[in-house]
């Protein structure tokens, strides 16, 4: 997220930029970000719209179908972004004013973005959606059919947290098929967007609670995702309506958004020491899915990027695909360094096993599921029989790391997920940390190095120190109370 | 004639219970869900003014958040960490629902044999530390750990005072608390005049009031979301299922589970399924704990024991094995 300061006066500038929501206008997002860079985009969908000064924004999105409020928006003076469907982009006419951009929703053909950049001109920016979010919640032990609950019963088990954690990283390393260059240069912007899909009657309602807009929030600024962030018509009625109720929740909202505006998650480098590799990630979404939601940082390595010498920093590295022969000879160079190989059946069955290097050692240990080599000085574990349970798989990764070589441990903080990132030159350490569970909790945290400076911040507290142990090469901290989002500043620095 | 009597009787008892569940149009529904005791909690309820409901559900939800703060092991300043740390000094008053739950633990481990035992909690830390390390623990430290095990180390006196016979005893209360807590949940939506309600502990303890407006009782499917195909109404009952994930061993061929057999002071070594559904969720939690332990055969002896109770065994994959008592407990496969 940026803050626009384009529709301020230069005097008060600078005085915005600290206090944002004090100067009556937050510009949520804009300016050409890079991909990844945090922004959220409010969507709007009712007919009419509430003043800038009101709702402390300058910027809005607005289906091309509402037409009465689009006109309604640029006469209040904002930046208008038009969403549009792919199969009504040739029969768009761009506003003659106020228009911010274009947000195409569904996918679209490069020539397709090609043929609307040129239409455009260098006035408006394009944004493409990348539909495939979850709204980032805490899932019911129900299903909901035909408006029957179907309460589901089961062993005791974590919360199931639905996030975009995985999704964000898979689409930070993915090249984006169809992507056009904007007028300075850079690519398009691709945001996540995601529909609120209510679970209970209760919740069609109401609507989503005011938490969910702010874990949202806070899950784009912690995994340096761009959103276009969709409000529930019933609460843009009570802003429309001036609810005291509404109110309120949108200024935390705001709250929020400024929090995050920081884009940190672009300024430093994300911490992994798990590496994937595969060609298809979102064939493996799922096992990525729960690498993340069990604060497994990863990282993802095309199979054409990888080498020993990529894989050095790494402590485990799960090989999805089939290796080739040449990819074997890594694999085991990888392991003999000291790292430990993860290949899951069907890439270690599909190759007949003179291809694999370590078939001539007696291994370590055999079941019907697994199989585990020692190869100089690290490991080899195959996974036979597929990875039918990822939940279970990224539980045996934690195993196999270890607690010596996990970046992050968290106790009493089941529904929290951690970002860790390392400030550019490698002195500092960056934690985002994300509670989905919408209530604070005093999170027992234990992070990977010694630092002599822990700082916490987050949208709710003010900058504070916390005491902290150093224990086994590890810092350990305690968050008194991590209500939804937050970071961790860890450093040697006095 | 007495089959069509029956019948008449037993149409005309629905036609009664179907006219005094609560109507769609007349209620609205409230929902809060919370995360507690390493799990999410849900609360639906059906009440004619959303205001009231919704406090009704609060006050509910605050029980079980308290309930934690007394039963918790994590919580170096839970009520039971305290007698964890005390309750070999002597006797000592402890808060009620403590002094309640615990009653209702030694009940099971009696008429279980002690099979279910929540003083594993020392052999349990074994396996756990040892686990660490990528090993099954030694019989060294399974001995060490086993001299502090054992539900019959427990006193208790009336109204609320409980004291350890061994100095080295903790108990952990992860085979019952969640279920104690759902029905003290369900005692106070009552007490509130809630009469169409279900608490969901973490899909594994779940108990309802009545049923949802129009329906003759809430549906739950067991197993897993996807996998899971069978399916019982739930009215005026509670259920638990509980189930183990076998992890391997990282260095040695084995795997480990956590829920250790006392008998063998190791874990035990079933994936199936285990719901049992009775009048109460606490009981039902222990026993169905319990019967992932117990051989089926064994089984059917101890649930004897705890009267209207049924229970089904569900393969790791979703499929019925067994069932005590089911006869018109299963829904069709309508999911």
């Amino acid at each position: 997220m940026r803050i626009d300061q384009r529709t301020m006066s230069s005097a008060s500038r600078s005085t915005c930029v600290r206090r944002v929501t004090a100067c009556g206008v937050l510009v949520i997002s804009l300016i050409a970000a890079t991909p990844g860079a945090g922004e959220v985009l409010i969507r709007w969908d009712q007919g009419d719209v509430p003043s800038a000064a009101s709702l402390g924004i300058s910027t809005i999105v607005i289906p091309a179908g509402n037409a009465h409020a689009l006109r309604r928006a640029v006469a209040l003076g904002y930046r208008v972004y038009v969403e549009v469907a792919v199969r009504a982009l040739s029969a768009f006419v761009p506003p003659a004013e106020g228009l911010a951009g274009v947000v195409v929703r569904g996918q679209a053909s490069p020539q397709q973005l090609g043929l609307l950049r040129s239409r455009l001109g260098r006035r408006a920016r394009v944004i493409t959606l990348d539909a495939r979010g979850k709204w980032p919640h805490i899932r019911s032990n129900w299903v909901t059919r035909d408006n029957e609950m179907l309460q589901v019963s089961s062993r005791s088990a974590q919360p199931w947290i639905e996030n975009n954690a995985a999704l964000l990283r898979i689409i930070h390393a993915t090249p984006q098929k169809g992507a056009v260059k904007e007028p300075a240069g850079e690519p398009s912007s691709v945001f996540l967007t995601y529909a609120w899909q209510s679970e209970t009657q209760s919740e069609i309602d109401e609507g989503p609670d005011i938490e969910n807009y702010l874990v949202a929030i806070s899950e784009a600024g912690s995994f340096g995702g761009d959103l276009l962030l969709p409000l529930h018509p019933r609460f843009e009625k009570d802003l429309l309506l001036g609810r005291p109720q509404a109110r309120e929740a949108w200024q935390r909202i705001l709250r929020y958004v400024e929090f995050y505006s920081w884009e940190l998650p672009g300024r430093y480098t994300p911490t992994a020491n798990i590496g994937v590799t595969t060609a298809d990630p979102l064939a493996w979404f799922e096992v990525m899915s729960l690498l993340a939601r069990h604060n497994l940082p990863f990282q993802l390595i095309a199979p054409d990027r990888l080498s020993a010498d990529v894989a050095a920093s790494l402590d485990v590295l799960i090989m999805l695909d089939p290796p080739s022969a040449a990819q074997y000879k890594i694999l085991d160079t990888v392991a003999k360094r000291g790292g430990t190989v993860v290949l899951h059946a069907g890439a270690a069955g599909s190759v007949r096993p003179p291809a694999r290097p370590w078939a001539a050692l007696a291994p370590l240990v055999v079941s019907d599921e697994r199989a585990s080599y020692q190869v100089g000085e690290g490991r080899v574990l195959e996974v036979r029989n597929g990875i039918a349970d990822p939940d279970k798989f990224a539980l045996e990764i934690r195993e196999v790391l270890g607690p010596a070589h996990r970046t992050i441990d968290i106790w009493n903080g089941i529904t929290v997920i951690a970002a860790p990132y390392t400030d550019p030159d490698g002195g500092s350490v960056l934690v985002s940390v994300l509670n989905y569970a919408h209530q604070a909790l005093p999170v027992q945290m234990r992070i990977a190095g010694t630092y002599s400076l822990v700082q916490y911040e987050s949208p709710e507290d003010a900058p504070t120190r916390l005491p902290y142990q150093h224990r086994d090469g590890f810092t350990e901290v305690v968050l008194p109370a991590l209500r939804t989002g937050g970071r961790l500043f860890l450093s040697n620095n006095p | 004639m007495r089959f069509v009597r029956a019948g008449t009787l037993a149409a005309a008892l629905m036609a009664l219970v179907l006219s005094s569940s609560p109507t769609a149009d007349t209620l609205v529904q409230v929902h809060l869900q919370r995360y507690c005791m390493g799990t999410m909690f849900d609360i639906v309820a059906y009440h004619p003014s959303r205001p009231d409901g919704q406090a009704a559900v609060e006050r509910a939800m605050l029980e079980i958040l308290r309930l934690d703060q007394v039963m918790s092991d994590y919580k170096a300043d839970s009520d039971l960490s305290r007698l964890n740390r005390e309750g070999s000094r002597g006797f000592m008053s402890v808060e009620p629902a403590l002094y309640e739950v615990i009653q209702q633990s030694l009940m099971v481990s009696r008429r279980s044999g002690g099979v279910f035992d929540v003083t594993i909690a020392p052999l349990l830390k074994a396996w756990k530390r040892a686990r660490l390390e990528g090993r099954p623990a030694s019989a060294a430290e399974i001995a060490a750990a086993k001299r502090c095990v054992g539900y019959e180390k427990i006193e208790t006196a009336e109204p609320d005072r409980i004291r350890f016979r061994t100095e080295c005893v903790e108990i952990d209360l992860g085979g019952i608390g969640k279920g104690y807590a759902v029905d003290r949940a369900i005692a106070l939506l009552k007490s509130a005049g809630i009469r169409s309600a279900v608490v969901n502990g973490g899909g594994s303890s779940i108990a309802s009031i009545g049923a949802p407006p129009g329906e003759e009782g809430w549906p739950v499917r067991l197993g897993d979301a996807s996998s899971g195909s069978t399916t019982l109404r739930l009215r005026d009952r509670a259920l638990s299922t509980s189930q183990q994930n076998l992890v391997p061993f990282q260095s040695v061929a084995g795997a480990f589970g956590a829920i250790l057999d006392p008998r063998s002071a190791a874990p035990a070594g079933s994936r199936t399924a285990v719901t049992v559904v009775t009048d109460s969720a606490s009981v039902a939690d222990a026993l169905s704990t319990t019967l992932v332990i117990l051989p089926f055969a064994e089984a059917a002896g101890l649930l004897a024991q705890f009267g209207d109770v049924s229970a089904v065994w569900m393969s790791p994959t979703g499929e019925l094995k067994n069932g005590y008592r089911l006869s018109g407990l299963l829904m069709s496969d309508a999911h």
